[in-house]
């Protein structure tokens, strides 16, 4: 009976379609309304092509709810937007996800009672894929009125990258999830006849008819939408804001790097990283980006699962990624999966792009500062796939043009290197290795002020992964990795004093990393890592025959860290989701080396020096053992909103020696050691989130942190860093804390889209030792050198049209505090400076505006290649932002200078292209 | 680390500035400042102290009333007197001696007590020469290319390991002036007469009001070689005439060597991106009792050697430097001639004008010229240094 009266309502509709006498061109009808409104009609003439539609719209009426009536019978849609109408071919704009409808309509959901399909209904031939029933499961194992479990993954057609955050669903009775990073989904369906809807952000839509019989796999494709480049789409990340008991993770994609106005036209991943919450930088030129209150080295920057040690060239104008080479990059800044470990503040997990699969294609960019290429493709049927990139300055060019200069010569270069091969071998195992390679280098003519004249840097890194899925239920990935910075700098101007020092860290690891999916409710991760870093502290030899320096070196140091750890994420219930894991780093510190013995109740000092211990090769020096609890959870208070709380420790045994606030590319990693504790912190932190549907999606999200950091690494006055044989004495070791609240609103959808953050923050650190060198600020907590309390940024995107987009940046920040000279004194005949308490004065607050256009080429998706013009002017206000203020005593007077790294506004353009 | 930047920039194709910077600072800090040297030369060593003043202050405002000593660690105690304000003296006349250690004990009139660390005095090295040579090299200040003479020394020390040494020179040279002075015109009993004393040529001094110390810890041998001490620009006076220079020599203790160097990086800071964390710079003086009380300055105990040498006017010629002469007295801008008769009513006379010649054959005009043109004493004094003649 159902079916007569589907068929009888189909012919209706086939009748209604069909051209009657009184009916008109659909583009004439248009054309009407807008003569006699203010509506203006935006759509593909094609689309209209041999529609007749009723003419009858009486003007005297609203017209949208008359325009429906116009439509009815035509596959199209409309979308309205002020004044403009847009019409849509065959797709739905949904401004809300199906489940906030499915909640807000009053209907009740009737169970419908589905019968087992037979196969005549699939006769029909040609059908797409959209339109095929598709059997799942074992018709035999069919049980009406039962549920069955339907999983798969989501991947990108053509080049099979997963689709992360796809929203999968089905609408009656609504049941849905996103995918994860692997593009994995699994879903509880009843049995029987259903439609799965699948969404994702610059994907098209979706659908897969079904037919359930049991427990059963659902691989669904999904095609780039070409035409809706940062379209009004459904964003199923948004869900995550509100529904993923991770907190304090942000997800950068290529997308978001496409949007914030680069400097000097270099699309910067990181750069970007710090226009959301809580993510702070000093000021250009500065390398370092502090997160939460925590020090510049405090962030792990993991490549494919391996850390990378130096992540700038140029002083942190441009980092070290070429955005062209990676698919995106998680930044966690609390409640760090257990899986992470080795840093306190924060991980940003950048992974590379997944090579196409399909066919050869790139990318490219030409700017006025550096170029780049990325080649991606497949190496034969069904082999491996690659990919394969590069980025250089031409710098050494343009200071060879220059003649007559003091600069000449000078020279300075960098340029990177990114390769990735991958191999899907089967269904259950895929390998990848990838590798990295960065240089840096410097050449100076003369430089007194830094006491060397050239260096150079470089770092290595080597991953292989492999992939192996047990079954449906278990997969793991094992990994080796290799990374090695190393510098060397050196210095010439007094021949008797030429040297040059080498540095170098080398890090070694093997993980094994668990993931055990139970069920819906639950899912285990467990695993282990093993790593072993060597640090060369500091060669240092005579060069030319002159030089008196003798060949000197600091011991090398070794540790292993051993690290397995377990966690389990379990959703009892659809409101409440927790998340628990431990892992217990296990740091041992490895010979040989020799270790001072200081006198007790005496100053760790060169005088106090009562005996020397010697350790063998491989002889456990000294070890530190301890837990990392990580622990977050979630609560929905409604459909839209919920509230997370997180605690985690983290602990860190390798320390950057930082004596100034900003990251220098000499700055030395060093072990933790007999006299270098481990660096610890606690983080608890609590927030609140909250989605707004309606015309405009917005997400809104409260999180307020504390932070409690043992052992936070500072120094003496003076301390001087570079080869230092005993460290310890310059070292001082105290309490940190920081605290703050993130005000974050989002908008993603519509043609106005972006991000405002607000951040109150504070970091102290309390230097309260048992010497007057050791006593910083008479032993209270003070701010440390990177404590912003004000920190207000924002991005905002316009398209104006599918091609024009405009974007400002925003960034307001307090200054950053420092010490004043508030005396002087006379010693010896010269004046001398008496320094305020350590960090009690700031430099002026930090604001400054960029500007940025995109201008795309068309979307044909047959176009050789595709481009942009990226325009943009970074600093727009010409703002001199100090960047530093410094004090010189300069013929007994005491002169005061503030140094601006761009006092005046950068226009650049760049030209990007894919192919 | 500056010029680095400035590169970065200039690569870039953008200026970074770096602009005077007005500031405002809420409280001076008074802390007592310790100066005080103690050498082998036999003579009466002095202790200053005084206190710490505001960055825009004129003086420091010396101690008075302290009771100051040095103790020869197993040795004698030295007794200070207040000579001046904020000055001590020892007593005696007393040489350290190398080898021996020494205490500096300081008690101010309120009760507060401070003592210095065990002080141990290096045994002095002498210099084996001192020499010039010419050098052009980047200006720290802007792009332009210096030209002038780096003064350097050498020494060598085969008796120890490493060596740290403070230095301390003195530049004295000559002053010309153009057109000196004949005549001296006695304003109160006008008249004319003719000088006894040539003031044609002055000599003038400097002294070293840096920092300078180094080491030579860390070498393969104890000696240093070319290690700079003055550099003087072609547009600087010292080099137009004949030129000395003096260098006391210190050697001092690491612990010293250390303070003296971070107390230049505190000072001379060149505000890159990566400047040293400031701080006040902590000596080798505590209280006796409260470990936190701030106190600011250095006990040096140093063994002290001195040489000096003389350079004529164009030592450096053969290399390549000329020294700048300067334009401000030209002759048609500077003289004046006036009747003799009329003399007494030129005001100025034997402040700012000298009476150069008279005319030559008939005496009856003076040739009036600027004293800084036609008296060297405007510019220094006459008395020469006795060792320029040896």
């Amino acid at each position: 009976m159902r079916y007569l009266i589907l068929i009888l309502f189909l012919a209706v509709a086939q009748l209604g379609a069909a051209q009657t006498p009184d009916s008109v061109r659909l583009d004439m009808v248009l054309a009407e309304i807008e003569s006699h409104t203010d509506y203006e009609f935006s759509y593909r003439s094609e689309w209209l092509n041999g529609i007749y539609v009723s003419s009858k719209v009486d003007y005297s009426q609203p017209i949208v709810p008359q325009l429906d009536q116009v439509l009815v019978n035509t596959v199209l849609t409309f979308y309205i937007m002020g004044n403009q109408i847009v019409l849509l071919n065959n797709q739905e704009i949904v401004t809300e996800p199906v489940f906030v409808q499915s909640i807000n309509s009053k209907q009740e959901v009737v169970p419908e009672d589905e019968d087992v399909v037979f196969s005549r209904e699939q006769s029909g031939q040609d059908l797409s894929l959209e339109e095929t029933l598709l059997d799942v499961g074992n018709r035999k194992l069919y049980e009406k009125g039962k549920r069955s479990t339907l999983a798969g993954y989501v991947r990108e057609s053509g080049n099979g990258t997963p689709v992360q955050d796809a929203y999968v669903y089905i609408e009656s009775p609504f049941i849905g999830t996103t995918t994860d990073a692997e593009g994995f989904y699994s879903l509880n369906v009843p049995n029987g006849k259903r439609t799965l809807l699948i969404q994702s952000v610059n994907m098209k839509n979706t659908h897969r008819r079904l037919m359930m019989y049991s427990d059963g796999r659902l691989d669904v494709d999904m095609a780039v939408d070409v035409i809706a480049l940062n379209s009004v789409v459904v964003s199923a990340e948004r869900e995550a804001n509100t529904k993923s008991p991770q907190m304090g993770l942000t997800k950068i994609s290529p997308e978001n790097m496409k949007i914030v106005p680069a400097l000097l036209g270099e699309k910067d991943l990181v750069r970007v990283a710090t226009t959301t919450a809580g993510v702070q930088f000093l000021g250009e030129g500065s390398a370092g980006i502090n997160i939460r209150g925590g020090k510049a080295d405090q962030n792990l920057f993991l490549f494919d699962g391996t850390p990378v040690y130096n992540t700038n060239h140029f002083f942190g104008f441009f980092s070290v990624f070429n955005a062209d080479a990676l698919s995106g990059m998680n930044l966690y800044k609390s409640a760090i999966p257990a899986e992470y470990g080795g840093r306190l503040s924060s991980v940003f997990d950048i992974k590379s792009k997944e090579p196409n699969k399909e066919k050869y294609s790139g990318s490219g960019g030409i700017g006025p500062v550096t170029s780049k290429l990325m080649v991606e493709g497949p190496t034969f049927k069904n082999g491996p796939t690659f990919m394969v990139g590069g980025r250089a300055t031409y710098s050494d060019y343009v200071l060879n043009k220059i003649k007559n200069s003091p600069l000449k010569n000078n020279d300075v270069s960098f340029y990177d290197l990114v390769g990735k091969l991958d191999y899907e071998i089967n269904d259950k195992n895929s390998v990848s290795v990838s590798g990295y390679y960065s240089k840096d280098r410097f050449q100076l003519s003369s430089d007194t002020l830094l006491s060397y004249t050239d260096f150079s840097y470089s770092n290595k890194l080597l991953t292989a992964n492999w992939r192996h899925v047990f079954n449906d239920k278990l997969q793991a990935d094992f990994q080796a990795g290799m990374s090695q910075y190393d510098y060397d700098i050196g210095y010439d101007v007094l021949p008797t004093q030429a040297f040059r020092i080498d540095y170098g860290v080398k890090e070694n690891h093997l993980s094994a990393k668990f993931d055990y999916y139970v069920n819906e409710k639950l899912n285990y991760k467990f695993g282990m890592q093993v790593k072993h870093t060597s640090v060369t502290p500091g060669i240092k030899s005579p060069t030319g025959s002159e030089s008196l320096v003798d060949k000197d070196r600091v011991p090398d140091e070794q540790g292993v860290e051993l690290a397995p750890y377990a966690s389990a994420l379990y959703s009892p219930t659809d409101k409440l989701s927790v998340e628990g894991g431990v892992r217990l780093s296990m740091f041992a510190v490895l010979g040989p080396g020799e270790v001072n013995e200081y006198a007790p109740n005496q100053p760790i000092d060169q005088n106090y020096v009562i005996g020397t211990d010697t350790y063998g090769k491989n002889e456990i020096v000294k070890t530190y053992i301890g837990p990392e609890y990580r622990l977050s959870s979630r609560y929905s208070l409604t459909e839209t909103s919920s509230v997370k709380a997180s605690y985690n420790r983290t602990r860190q045994n390798i320390h950057l020696l930082l004596n100034s606030s900003s990251i220098a590319p000499t700055d030395m990693w060093r072990l933790s050691g007999p006299y270098i504790k481990p660096q610890i912190s606690d983080q608890v932190s609590l927030g609140y989130y909250r989605n707004i549907y309606g015309k405009h999606a917005l997400e809104m999200s409260a999180e307020v942190y504390y932070k409690h950091i043992q052992n936070l690494l500072d120094f003496k006055v003076g301390a001087d860093l570079q080869f230092n044989k005993h460290i310890e004495t310059d070292l001082l070791q105290g309490t940190g804390k920081s605290y703050g609240i993130e005000l974050s609103l989002k908008k993603s959808s519509g043609w106005l889209t972006g991000w405002i953050n607000y951040t109150y923050s504070r970091s102290l650190i309390q230097l309260d030792g048992d010497f007057p060198d050791e006593i910083i600020n008479g032993g209270e907590f003070f701010p440390t050198g990177y404590d912003k309390p004000h920190y207000l940024n924002s991005v905002t995107n316009y398209k104006f049209t599918r091609r024009l987009t405009m974007t400002v940046n925003f960034v307001y920040a307090t200054g950053v505090p420092t010490t004043y000279p508030t005396g002087k004194y006379t010693f010896q005949g010269s004046e001398n400076l008496l320094y305020s308490d350590r960090n009690s004065y700031r430099i002026p607050d930090y604001f400054r505006v960029d500007l940025g256009i995109n201008i795309e080429g068309n979307h044909k998706i047959k176009k050789l290649a595709h481009s942009y013009w990226s325009f943009s002017v970074y600093n727009l206000l010409g703002r001199d932002n100090v960047y530093s203020t410094f004090f010189r005593v300069e013929d007994g007077e005491v002169k005061g200078y503030k140094m601006t790294v761009f006092p005046s506004p950068i226009p650049t353009i760049t030209y990007n292209f894919t192919f | 680390m500056k010029r680095l930047l400035y590169i970065a920039l200039f690569l870039l194709g953008f200026d970074a500035c770096v602009e005077p910077y007005d500031f405002e600072v809420r409280e001076t800090d008074e802390v007592m400042v310790v100066d005080a040297v103690l050498t082998n030369v036999s003579e009466h060593h002095t202790v200053r102290l005084s206190i710490s003043y505001a960055l825009d202050g004129e003086q420091a405002t010396n101690v008075s009333g302290a009771t100051v000593s040095v103790e020869e660690v197993g040795g004698m105690q030295y007794a200070y007197t207040e000579v001046e304000a904020g000055v001590y003296e020892s007593d005696l006349e007393y040489a350290g001696v190398p080898g021996h250690s020494y205490i500096l004990h300081v008690e101010l009139n309120d009760g507060n007590r401070f003592v210095s660390s065990e002080e141990f005095l290096p045994s002095p090295v002498p210099i084996d020469s001192i020499y010039g040579r010419y050098l052009e090299q980047n200006s720290q200040v802007d792009e332009s290319q210096l030209k002038g003479v780096q003064f350097m020394v050498d020494n060598h020390n085969n008796s120890e390991e490493f060596s740290s040494y403070r230095y301390e020179y003195r530049e004295d040279y000559e002053v010309k002036v153009p057109y000196p002075s004949s005549y001296e015109w006695l304003a109160a009993e006008e008249v004319l007469e003719l000088r006894e004393t040539y003031i044609g040529t002055c000599y003038r001094f400097l002294e070293s009001n840096e920092l300078i110390a180094e080491t030579t810890s860390g070498q393969v041998e104890n000696r240093l070689s070319e290690f700079p001490i003055v550099y003087i620009e072609d547009n600087e006076a010292q080099l137009r005439y004949t030129f000395s220079l003096i260098v006391d020599q210190f050697s001092i203790t690491p612990g010293a060597y250390q303070y003296y160097k971070n107390l230049k990086e505190n000072n001379e800071s060149a505000g890159s991106f990566f400047d040293k964390q400031k701080g006040t710079v902590l000596g080798n003086m505590s209280h006796v009792s409260d470990a936190s009380y701030p106190i600011l300055g250095y006990f040096e105990v140093a063994g002290v050697s001195t040489d000096s040498r003389v350079f004529r006017a164009g030592s450096f010629r053969d290399q390549g430097f000329s020294p700048i002469q300067p334009y401000n007295c030209i002759y048609d801008r500077v003289a004046d001639s006036v009747a003799v008769e009329e003399l007494p009513k030129y005001s100025g006379l034997g402040f700012s004008y000298e009476v150069y010649q008279l005319t030559f054959p008939s005496p009856d005009t003076a040739i009036i010229i600027t004293s800084t043109c036609s008296d060297c004493r405007k510019h220094g004094t006459l008395d020469k240094p006795d060792f320029w003649d040896q």
